[in-house]
Parts: C-alpha cells; sequence; structure tokens
C-alpha cells in the first residue's frame, strides 16, 4: 500500500484530486496532520487541528458512477470495525449513508468524491479531542478508551495502515460478493433501525420510520401513511431528539 | 342534485382508476412538497412509484387484482418539475448518470460552476451530483457553449434526467 503523510494539506481530498487529475488513480492513501481547508458535506467546514485523523484513500473506479456511493458503506463499516479495536466494548453505530457514531455523537465523517476512473474516500477520526462549537453532538476516540495515560491515546499516523487495510478487505468484498454482505454488515451496525427519523433535503422534511437499506444503498423509509420513501441523498435525524438541533447545519 | 359516484364497484371500472389517479396525485403532490426523487407506495396488491423526471409514474399490481387499468397520464404533470414540460427541447441535453441530488455550485456560498452562455471544453465541471454522501462531478461530454441549466441547486434528478444543453 502506497501511503504519503504530510504536516499540513488544504485537504487530503484536494490532494488526491489534484493527484488523480495528474493521471495516478491510486491505490494510495494521503494523510495529513492539520488541513487549512478540511471541508465537510456542503462545503462546511471540517476543524482539521493536530490530533486527529485526516486522511484520503485514492482508488481507481471504472463501474458506472453510482456504483461508487456503495464505497460509502464500505468506508463506513472499515471505520467502525477500526473503533472496534481500540473500544472493543463501545457501540459504534453508523448513521445512514456513513456517519460514524458512539452514544448518537458524531465520530467520524466520510466523503467521497468520484470521478470518471478514480474515487477518493476522505474520512476524518475525531481521536484526542472534538470541536465543541458544532450545531450536532460530537464525540472523539480517546474518550471512550479505557486508559490512564494520555500516551496512550493512538497517533493518527498510526491508524492509517489498519484503517486502510480495513477498507480494502470492505472493497474486496463489494468487487467480489457484490453489496449484499456489506449492506448486511453495514445494517448490523446501523443508529435508527425501526425508529422515527426524520431526512431533509434542501431544508425540505419528510419523516417516517427507518426500515432499512435498499439494494442500491437508499436509506429505505416507512412512511406515516403506510407508503416506502428512498431516499438517496439528504441528512438523517433522529425524531427523538438529541441530534435534532443539527437540522440545518449537519456535519460533514 | 348529483349521483354520487360509486368508489370501487367492479362494474364501473373508470371510477376505480379515478381512485387510483387521485392517490398519484396525492403522491405527486407530496413528492413536490418533500424534494424527495422518488416515492414508492404499497397499498395492498397496488404498488405505485412516482418519482421526477424521466419515466415519471410506475403503477404495478398483480394481475390478479380487481383494479383497472390505471390512469398515469394524469399524473406527470403534477410529479415533473416545471422545467420538464418541454422535453422535445431537450434532445440535446447531456443526462444524468444516477440518481441523486444535483448541485450546480460547489458550496452554498459559490459561485456557479458554469452559467448559460459561458464557453466550456470538454470535461470541464458543470454540476455535481451527489447520492450516498459521495459527490459525482459531472463534466461536459463536448466543448461549446452552455445554452441551457436544466436542473436547479440541490434539485433531486433521475437517471437520464437532462441536466444542460451545450451547443
Amino acid at each position: 500500500m502506497r501511503y504519503e503523510h504530510f504536516d499540513t494539506l488544504d485537504s487530503t481530498s484536494s490532494e488526491a484530486r489534484r493527484r488523480a487529475t495528474a493521471g495516478d488513480h491510486g491505490p494510495l492513501w494521503i494523510q495529513a496532520d492539520s488541513q487549512s481547508g478540511g471541508r465537510g458535506r456542503l462545503g462546511r467546514e471540517w476543524i482539521s487541528r493536530r490530533g486527529n485523523l485526516y486522511c484520503t484513500g485514492l482508488y481507481p473506479h471504472d463501474g458506472p458512477m453510482a456504483q461508487a456511493g456503495l464505497l460509502s458503506f464500505c468506508a463506513a463499516n472499515a471505520v467502525a470495525d477500526l473503533i472496534k479495536i481500540y473500544c472493543p466494548d463501545t457501540d459504534t453505530r453508523l448513521k445512514w449513508p456513513n456517519d460514524v457514531q458512539i452514544k448518537g455523537a458524531k465520530l467520524a465523517g466520510i466523503l467521497l468524491e468520484s470521478v470518471r476512473g478514480w474515487v477518493s474516500v476522505g474520512i476524518g477520526i475525531n481521536i484526542h479531542f472534538h470541536p465543541d462549537d458544532l450545531p450536532y453532538p460530537a464525540t472523539h476516540l480517546a474518550a471512550h478508551m479505557d486508559i490512564d495515560d494520555p500516551e496512550e491515546i493512538p497517533d493518527a499516523r498510526a491508524m492509517v495502515p489498519l484503517l486502510s487495510q480495513l477498507f480494502e478487505q470492505q472493497r474486496d468484498i463489494l468487487r467480489r460478493e457484490g453489496f449484499m454482505p456489506i449492506r448486511k454488515a453495514w445494517l448490523a451496525r446501523a443508529a435508527h433501525l425501526g425508529q422515527k427519523i426524520e431526512t431533509s433535503s434542501r431544508g425540505q422534511a419528510i419523516s417516517g420510520m427507518m426500515e432499512g437499506l435498499a439494494n442500491d444503498g437508499a436509506l429505505v423509509l416507512r412512511l406515516p401513511d403506510g407508503g416506502i420513501a428512498r431516499i438517496s441523498s439528504g441528512e438523517v435525524f433522529s425524531v427523538a431528539g438529541q441530534n435534532r438541533k443539527d437540522a440545518n447545519a449537519a456535519g460533514n | 342534485m348529483a349521483r354520487t359516484p360509486s368508489k370501487s364497484s367492479p362494474k364501473k371500472p373508470p371510477q376505480t382508476s379515478t381512485a387510483e389517479t387521485k392517490l398519484v396525485r396525492e403522491l405527486a403532490k407530496i413528492l413536490n412538497e418533500t424534494d424527495l426523487s422518488e416515492i414508492e407506495m404499497e397499498k395492498g396488491t397496488l404498488k405505485i412509484r412516482v418519482a421526477r423526471g424521466g419515466a415519471a409514474v410506475m403503477m404495478s399490481a398483480p394481475a390478479s387484482a380487481p383494479m383497472q387499468t390505471p390512469a398515469p397520464s394524469a399524473a406527470p404533470a403534477a410529479a415533473t418539475p416545471p422545467i420538464a414540460s418541454k422535453p422535445e427541447a431537450h434532445t440535446d441535453a447531456q443526462k444524468s448518470p444516477m440518481v441523486g441530488t444535483a448541485y450546480v455550485r460547489p458550496s452554498p456560498e459559490a459561485d456557479s460552476f458554469v452559467s448559460v452562455g459561458d464557453t466550456v471544453k470538454e470535461g470541464d465541471t458543470i454540476m455535481l451530483i451527489e447520492a450516498m454522501k459521495t459527490f459525482n462531478p459531472i463534466g461536459a461530454e463536448k466543448s461549446g457553449t452552455i445554452l441551457d441549466i436544466l436542473v436547479e441547486d440541490a434539485q433531486p434528478v433521475e437517471f437520464g434526467e437532462p441536466l444542460f444543453v451545450i451547443g
């Protein structure tokens, strides 16, 4: 696995895009100790001070464009697998499509970019700290680890080889066996399954019960009138309450 | 006083169709109100799917269902964004390669990638389509001038939906 480390970058995904545009479609993992322009979904800032993990995996992608979105779930599964190594007893949950949560608080965010010939998987994991001025609950890994000495907090740099390996396992399964095993693993750790949730897109909301994950990765929602809605893009909120405050400004 | 039409008498199939049409209309209204790209609904043996753009309405039911031929022609007008009301004008349009949400600018505060009248080169990013938090830049398939942009920012799009015209 090729791996490149940077002290600082505008963003690891921007670097991945530059590499890809220059003809290098990976596999390559890029990590930076800090980012000056870390971004989440819809251009939202991703606080990127030193201490947390900021990395992007770049891979060749020659399938249909829509299929790149399935790697979103591969990445979510991989991060959940990684967290389990450090916090074996912690209940890590995945919020559709790929937010990684502990007790409803966001631990990691994932954002992908897919262009003809390549796909990049940007992953941010809060390790040492989480920003406290976010419009949604957040958390960090060290807060859930059974450690006495801050020195025992894992180093972001050391995580990349492990994370890239876990992601490649998921990607290999997807390529070899299709989406079903990925979907199954994702559903086993899904947040909100069977619960009432609200999705928001373009400031509009629709609520229903989270029924599952469609074969193409769409969120399946049971509407109050018994109908089914399939949602492929938008934010998900728990109606039960605690992460509802991110209605207009959810992260990543 | 006018007679109230029977709702589901098997002897009066057109009335049944009307009931289904009404349902499709209601779903189409929900679709527009919520900005979803598609809604699928199952009620007994009847299955209705309403989606924006493309093949706007699909209804299906097992052969054994007592339903008569539905009247899907009544619904697309309600389900389809106004912009798609002149599909014949979009035969040259570049179409969406996937279901998702289209963004005509890189972030809500940023300028649009392109405007009508701009000259673009093949491969230039014209918009983004997002699904499952995966952003897919849509590049111009040919060089030329942007004649029309057929979607709004953050609009849900279907597979095959016309996005923009380069001439």
